[in-house]
């Protein structure tokens, strides 16, 4: 389990580091909104998201905690599997 | 991929929800049997489902100065087919519409329809028939790559419905290929890396022994 949350953090990590030096990257999600701008000047949007995490930080460390959470549910199955490997599986 | 809050005309929202509403619960109910399997089949879904989380969280930069995600869900794609990745990816989009404000709630249906749906279907599709040809890893590497890519040209197709250059289905066209150029250049390379990552994964699992090669075909 330590292994578990050391390799989350470690993946945490670099998603963040990943996310710092491509930081003045548009996204392509933002460059398609624009496309619906341009290709419907007139479009009206009619719902924005009820909360938005605080820029620049608050959406790195949330993208982070995403990978991060991902990275030591991957470990801790690998390592059970790894644990369980050449036996057959509890019903 | 994500297509943003607010960003499809109502009806539009309103189709593809309910386009990937039965897949999510068919997905759902799915998942919850494989689970109760056994534990090894319980662990693999949480590892394939794990490497969505991760994948869809990196926001990798490309030479071209955009940015995008990859879809993580080549792995979840050839080893429990298209339902599961369905369920697997409403959970994952729904985190990051509600907590990230990438995609949205108005625009999860046709997300989902996007990255869950049709996307994995064509790379299961293409899994079965590049199986019967080549080894596990590749067919895994190609398939996790038209999975990314079939998914960003759904995207591309449900906003050229949704915003036609013109009147008749041309002007469809005209515009989701038009979208469809915006995700080209980043995705691409993207697609190729993510089948890369998901063959590896499986490759490693098949040598672990831990009984993906029963749900990936492969000969004992």
């Amino acid at each position: 389990m330590i292994r578990a949350v050391a390799v989350g953090a470690g993946v945490a990590g670099l998603v963040l580091c990943l996310a710092v030096i491509g930081g003045g990257a548009v996204g392509t999600d933002q460059q398609a909104a624009a496309s619906v701008t341009e290709i419907a000047p007139d479009y009206d949007r009619w719902a924005a998201p009820a909360w938005a995490p605080p820029a620049p930080w608050g959406e790195r460390l949330l993208f982070a905690l995403q990978a991060g959470i991902g990275g030591g549910v991957l470990t801790h199955y690998l390592d059970r599997l790894r644990t369980d490997r050449g036996t057959a599986g509890d019903p | 991929m994500h297509i943003m809050e607010g960003f499809l005309p109502p009806v539009w929202a309103v189709v593809w929800t309910v386009v990937a509403a039965p897949a999510v619960v068919y997905g759902a109910r799915r998942t919850l049997s494989l689970v109760r399997v056994d534990t090894r089949t319980k662990a693999l879904v949480a590892v394939a489902a794990a490497f969505v989380f991760v994948l869809s969280a990196l926001k990798l930069p490309s030479v071209a100065g955009s940015s995008t995600h990859p879809t993580g869900t080549g792995v979840l794609v050839v080893l429990f087919g298209p339902a599961v990745t369905a369920f697997v990816s409403g959970i994952v989009l729904l985190y990051q519409a509600l907590l990230l404000a990438h995609g949205g709630v108005t625009t999860l249906g046709a997300n989902v329809t996007a990255m869950g749906i049709v996307g994995p279907f064509v790379g299961w599709t293409v899994y079965r028939v590049a199986r019967s040809v080549g080894s596990v890893q590749q067919a895994t590497f190609l398939a996790a790559a038209v999975t990314d890519w079939t998914t960003y040209l759904v995207t591309s197709l449900q906003l050229g419905l949704a915003f036609p250059a013109g009147g008749d289905p041309a002007g469809v066209a005209v515009a989701a290929l038009e979208f469809a150029a915006v995700f080209s250049v980043t995705q691409l390379p993207i697609g190729l890396l993510e089948g890369m990552l998901a063959a590896a994964l499986v490759g490693y699992l098949l040598r672990l022994e831990t009984g993906a090669a029963d749900r990936l075909g492969v000969a004992a």
